[in-house]
């Protein structure tokens, strides 16, 4: 639900990328050192930035975090997060709980906790997808144009088309019934995000390619004799991996808040999977009882998704060329 | 200019067509019989199954079922819902309530994207510049059932300023505060999008030139800053209507409205294929023909989009 935000965000960075690639861009001397020198500087360059931003550090401590939470929660809270004891229902915090109790009784600490997981396993896993396949697809598009751009391009044109929690909803609720195993609902909730999802990395990397591709130093290399994928790896993708990290970092947050919403809409992980959606989805009917059920998994929630935003934000400001003078 | 519209049209239609059919192949093509579930605790006759399956086509070949159903979406018979209901009734009678939340929501979120963004666009770093930066990415960050939930709460049921569900009329000023929330996720993007343009507009040289003509400050930024900035940021709201559709669903399911996105959710729970597929389809042909319009209208501001 978030895609046009970073969206227009990596192509703020892509227009600092069209800056650095028009006349003042590189200069290509000895292709291999230059190339070498250039990358590596860039990084060292954004790395600098980001090791002064304390909202770039407080967020990717967050980050690694709930990774840990999500990896090994029994660090983090102990008990079993589906047990409750019916006398505790609907609790408010309190030293026993800190975050209250939900209607059966379970603590909703131990259960937010667990329910790290189930996000960041979706997060990642689609981040992962929609990236690599929007990056072969992309810079296949741009560079072989003809023909086979204008596939790709129509095709992830007809993929935009379809609103993305639209497709969700009909892709989970026509495969899965209550009883489909939850690793086989989380497999096809990130197959569907990802198939949805790659065409916005791809025409983000295809405009950027092609903005690259005419760059002096794209040509020189080619008039040194470099075969075409040499062109494409060593020199075009380099340059055109800032604006699609930026975007892929803050996505991260927008698939997180797509696999919530299904789960809220009880289309995703069912019990005993542990969900934050889901436990927003169950503590519905207790809003005027107990808010605290749904308060704690939102607020979560909220963090990881601003972690995610926040980091991307700190990059893209890192990487842009305009802001290193 | 002709000419652009000319290709636009013609890139526009394999994608609708495209578009529908994956919608439709999601509904249809995949596995599962719609009607085996559909008599309660009893397994269904197969007479039952034969003669529903006749009836809504289904005996037929995928390819000719979509040709049929494209023919029947083009000539208004929306078909009827597999408990005997007119489509079109279902649909006639949700879309007038999800029109006024949607063109509500829409109000909302220009005028205060607007507002905000270009006078922040206009004092970067200033106080309402810097406010506005941080919380647009914290209310960018939450997902629209969080703050539909708060607002729930904290209008409806603590502060009792407003009625926490919508009744079935469904009147404006019960609508305002799902619009606000439906709004709220999104502004944030075209708030950003304005505030940028605004920002790289006022040292753009066409600027320099109309000040350097002796035009007012007022017809300056009013007329020449604006007719730049509007195009980006006319092209973010026409990709917002995803999310705007998306949402829907959800804050319609929230607030107990009864409209288009709520009609779609109940069809898909009720497992009634048709009506899905046949809602779905017009919801992304309606999508896809506001982006289309505000192609052409990015178009008619900004000369220069049309050789993309």
């Amino acid at each position: 639900m978030s895609e046009p935000l970073a969206e227009e965000m990596a192509a703020e960075v892509l227009g600092g990328q069209t800056d650095s690639a028009g006349p003042t861009g590189p200069v290509s001397r000895g292709e291999e050192e230059a190339s070498d020198t250039r990358t590596r500087g860039v990084w060292i360059d954004a790395w600098r930035v980001l090791r002064s931003k304390p909202l770039f550090l407080i967020s990717i401590g967050v980050i690694l975090i709930l990774t840990l939470m999500a990896i090994a929660p029994s660090w983090f809270a102990s008990g079993d997060p589906n047990q409750g004891s019916l006398s505790k229902s609907l609790q408010g915090p309190s030293s026993e709980g800190w975050f209250g109790f939900d209607v059966n009784g379970r603590n909703v600490y131990t259960r937010v906790v667990y329910g790290a997981r189930a996000s960041l396993t979706v997060g990642f896993a689609c981040t992962l997808g929609t990236t690599l396949i929007g990056i072969v697809l992309g810079s296949v598009a741009a560079y072989s144009s003809g023909p086979v751009d204008s596939v790709i391009s129509r095709i992830g044109d007809m993929l935009l088309g379809i609103p993305f929690a639209l497709a969700g909803i009909i892709v989970l609720s026509t495969l899965t019934t209550f009883d489909t195993p939850n690793w086989q609902v989380e497999t096809i909730l990130i197959l569907t995000i990802i198939v949805f999802g790659w065409p916005s990395i791809a025409r983000v990397l295809r405009s950027t390619v092609l903005v690259t591709r005419n760059a002096d130093y794209v040509v020189a290399g080619k008039a040194l004799g470099l075969s075409g994928s040499r062109v494409l790896f060593r020199h075009i993708l380099p340059n055109a991996i800032s604006p699609i990290l930026v975007l892929s970092t803050m996505r991260v947050g927008g698939y997180i808040a797509t696999e919530a919403s299904l789960s809220y809409l009880g289309l995703g992980l069912h019990p005993p999977a542990v969900s934050w959606g889901q436990m927003v989805s169950d503590g519905q009917p207790y809003l005027r009882t107990g808010f605290h059920v749904l308060l704690f998994p939102s607020i979560f929630l909220a963090i990881t998704i601003l972690a995610f935003v926040l980091a991307g934000e700190a990059l893209r400001e890192a990487l842009d060329p305009t802001n290193r003078r | 200019m002709l000419k652009f519209v000319g290709r636009r049209l013609l890139q526009f239609v394999p994608v609708m067509i495209g578009s529908t059919i994956i919608c439709w192949g999601l509904v249809w093509a995949l596995p599962g019989d719609p009607f085996r579930g559909r008599c309660g605790q009893v397994v269904c006759s197969d007479q039952y199954v034969q003669t529903m399956t006749q009836r809504y086509g289904l005996d037929q070949p995928l390819p000719v079922q979509y040709l049929v159903f494209l023919r029947n979406l083009f000539t208004g018979n929306l078909g009827e819902t597999f408990s005997g209901q007119d489509i079109s009734a279902v649909i006639s009678q949700a879309l007038p309530v999800t029109a006024r939340l949607a063109v509500l929501s829409i109000l909302i979120q220009v005028v205060l994207a607007v507002s905000i963004g270009i006078y922040s666009g206009l004092r970067q770093n200033g106080f309402v510049d810097v406010t506005a930066l941080f919380g647009s990415l914290i209310l960018f960050s939450l997902p629209v059932f969080v703050v539909a939930f708060v607002a729930q709460y904290v209008l409806g049921v603590r502060l009792a300023w407003v009625k926490p569900t919508v009744s079935p009329a469904a009147p404006i000023s019960e609508l305002i505060l799902p619009a606000a929330v439906l709004a709220i996720g999104i502004m944030a993007t075209l708030m950003r999008v304005l505030r940028a343009s605004v920002a790289e507009g006022l040292h753009a040289d066409y600027l320099r030139t109309a000040r350097a003509k002796g035009f007012s400050e007022r017809r300056v930024i009013g007329v020449h800053l604006m007719r730049n900035v509007m195009a980006p940021a006319l092209n973010v709201l026409g990709l917002e209507f995803a999310a705007l559709l998306g949402g829907t669903v959800i804050v319609e399911g929230i607030f107990n409205i009864k409209g288009v996105g709520g009609a779609i959710y109940k069809a898909i729970q009720d497992r009634e294929q048709l009506t899905v597929s046949t809602m779905v389809t017009l919801v992304i042909i309606f999508y896809l023909v506001i982006n289309l319009i505000v192609d052409v209208a990015c178009a008619q501001l900004d000369p220069r989009s049309r050789d993309v």
